[in-house]
C-alpha cells in the first residue's frame, strides 16, 4: 500500500480555558497546509481514504487534503495516542493517509519502517509535514519514498 | 444589514450535537425506534452545518452513522404498514441483522471518536449560514431541473428529495421555517417509501402472495412521482422568493 503520514498544521496556542482538543489552525497554519496540499496534488499523490484524529486541529488538517481523497475521510481515536496494533489494522485501502500529532506520528513512522518505535527521533516531523511510505503496513516491512517538509511541498505545489 | 458581531450572529452546533448524543443513548438502549429517526435527523442537520463551515471532513463520518440507522428504519417503517405474510416474515428477519450492524456501529471506536470531534466543532456567523444555505437553494433548483428534464424518473426525485432536506435544515438552523419546503418534502418522502418498500420486495417468485400488494406499490410509485414532480413545479417559485 501507499501511505502518507502527515502532521497536523500550525495550531493556536492554547488559551485559557480551552481545551487543548479545541485548538483550531492559525490562519497561517491554514494557508500554508493548503499550498502544501496543492504540492502533495503536483506529485499525484491521491488517497482512497484520509484517517484523522478527532482533535480540531488535526480535523481542519485533513479538510484541507480533501480534493485529494477519492472515497472517504474517516475521523479515529487511534491517531490521538501512540500507534497500537489496532492502527495498523485499520489501513484497510491502498492508497491512505493519516493526520495525526507528534510524537505518535514519529513513532508510526520508525516502527513502519524500522520495526522499532524508539527510533522515532530519526524522524521528527514539522507541522504539516509528511512521510510517504510504500509497501505492507506491518513493522519493519515499509520503505520510507519521501519525507518532506511543508516549505518543500509548497515549493513543489508551486513549481511551473 | 448583517452584522457578526453580536452573539445572536453567531450559530453553534452544540444543540444537535447534544441531541445526537442523546439519541444515540436511546438507540443504544434500543428504548425507542423514534430513538433511530431522531439519530438521522440529528446527522442530517449537523452535515447541513459542517457545510456552512465549508468542510467535508466528519461529513463522511455522520453519513455512516445515519446510513446504518436508516437501515433499521427503512425496516420499522415498512412494518407499521399492512402487509402480505410473506414480505412481513421477510422483514422481520432481515430486521435483526441490521440491528445488529447498527448496534456494532453505536459501539465503534469511529462513533466516539466522531463525538469527541463534534464537541470542538467551531461556531459560524450567521451570514456565512446565509450564504452557504443560497448555495443549497440554487443546488436545489437544479436538481429540480434535472428531474423536470428527467421526467419525473425516481431516482432524480430521490435527489431532489435530499436536496430539499438540506435547505430544510439550513433553514431551521437560521431560526426560519417554509410550509412550501415542508409540504414538498412530505410529498416526495411519500415517494420515497414507497420505493424503498418495492425495492425490498424484490423478485415476484419469492412472494406469491403480494401481486395485489406489488401492483399497488407500482402504481403508488408511478402516481406519486407524477404528483412530486408536479409539486416541484407549483412550489418552484415560491421556494426561489422565500427570503433567507
Amino acid at each position: 500500500m501507499k501511505l502518507c503520514i502527515v502532521r497536523h498544521a500550525i495550531a493556536a496556542d492554547p488559551v485559557e480555558g480551552q481545551r487543548d482538543s479545541a485548538r483550531p489552525l492559525t490562519s497561517a497554519g491554514q494557508r500554508k497546509f493548503a499550498a502544501a496540499a496543492k504540492g502533495l496534488a503536483r506529485l499525484e499523490v491521491r488517497f482512497d481514504v484520509v484517517l484523522h484524529s478527532p482533535l480540531l486541529r488535526a480535523v481542519e488538517t485533513a479538510d484541507l487534503l480533501r480534493e485529494l481523497v477519492d472515497d472517504e475521510l474517516r475521523v479515529t481515536g487511534l491517531l490521538s495516542r501512540a500507534p497500537t496494533k489496532g492502527l495498523l489494522d485499520a489501513l484497510d485501502a491502498d492508497r491512505m493517509a493519516l493526520v495525526g500529532h507528534e510524537p505518535y506520528v514519529s513513532e508510526l513512522v520508525a516502527w513502519l519502517v524500522t520495526g522499532d518505535r524508539q527510533l522515532a527521533r530519526a524522524f521528527p516531523f514539522k507541522k504539516g509535514g509528511v512521510a510517504l511510505l510504500e509497501g505492507a503496513p506491518k513493522p519493519g516491512e515499509m520503505f520510507l519514498t519521501g519525507f518532506l517538509s511543508p516549505a518543500q511541498l509548497r515549493a513543489i505545489g508551486k513549481k511551473r | 444589514m448583517l452584522r457578526a458581531s453580536a452573539p445572536s450572529d453567531w450559530i453553534a452546533a452544540d444543540p444537535w450535537r447534544e441531541t445526537l448524543v442523546e439519541r444515540i443513548e436511546i438507540a443504544r438502549a434500543g428504548r425507542d425506534s423514534e430513538g433511530v429517526h431522531g439519530l438521522r435527523v440529528a446527522c442530517a442537520r449537523l452535515d447541513v452545518f459542517l457545510r456552512f463551515l465549508g468542510w467535508r471532513a466528519l461529513r463522511d463520518d455522520l453519513r455512516w452513522l445515519r446510513r446504518a440507522a436508516s437501515n433499521v428504519r427503512d425496516f420499522d417503517v415498512l412494518l407499521e404498514r399492512e402487509l402480505p405474510a410473506s414480505f412481513r416474515a421477510q422483514l422481520e428477519a432481515a430486521r435483526e441483522p441490521a440491528q445488529r450492524a447498527f448496534a456494532q456501529v453505536l459501539d465503534d471506536e469511529r462513533c466516539e471518536a466522531l463525538l469527541a470531534a463534534l464537541e470542538n466543532v467551531p461556531t459560524t456567523t450567521r451570514k456565512r449560514a446565509m450564504l452557504a444555505t443560497q448555495r443549497l437553494r440554487e443546488r436545489l433548483v437544479e436538481r429540480g431541473e434535472r428531474a423536470e428534464r428527467a421526467e419525473g424518473a425516481v431516482d432524480e426525485l430521490h435527489a431532489l428529495r435530499r436536496a430539499l432536506r438540506r435547505l430544510r435544515y439550513a433553514y431551521e438552523w437560521l431560526g426560519s421555517d417554509s410550509k412550501t419546503v415542508r409540504r414538498l418534502q412530505d410529498e416526495l418522502g411519500a415517494l420515497n417509501d414507497a420505493v424503498i418498500a418495492l425495492e425490498h420486495l424484490g423478485a415476484s417468485e419469492e412472494h406469491p402472495d403480494a401481486a395485489e400488494f406489488r401492483a399497488q406499490l407500482e402504481s403508488d410509485v408511478a402516481r406519486r412521482a407524477r404528483a412530486s414532480l408536479e409539486a416541484w413545479q407549483d412550489s418552484r417559485n415560491a421556494i426561489l422568493e422565500e427570503p433567507v
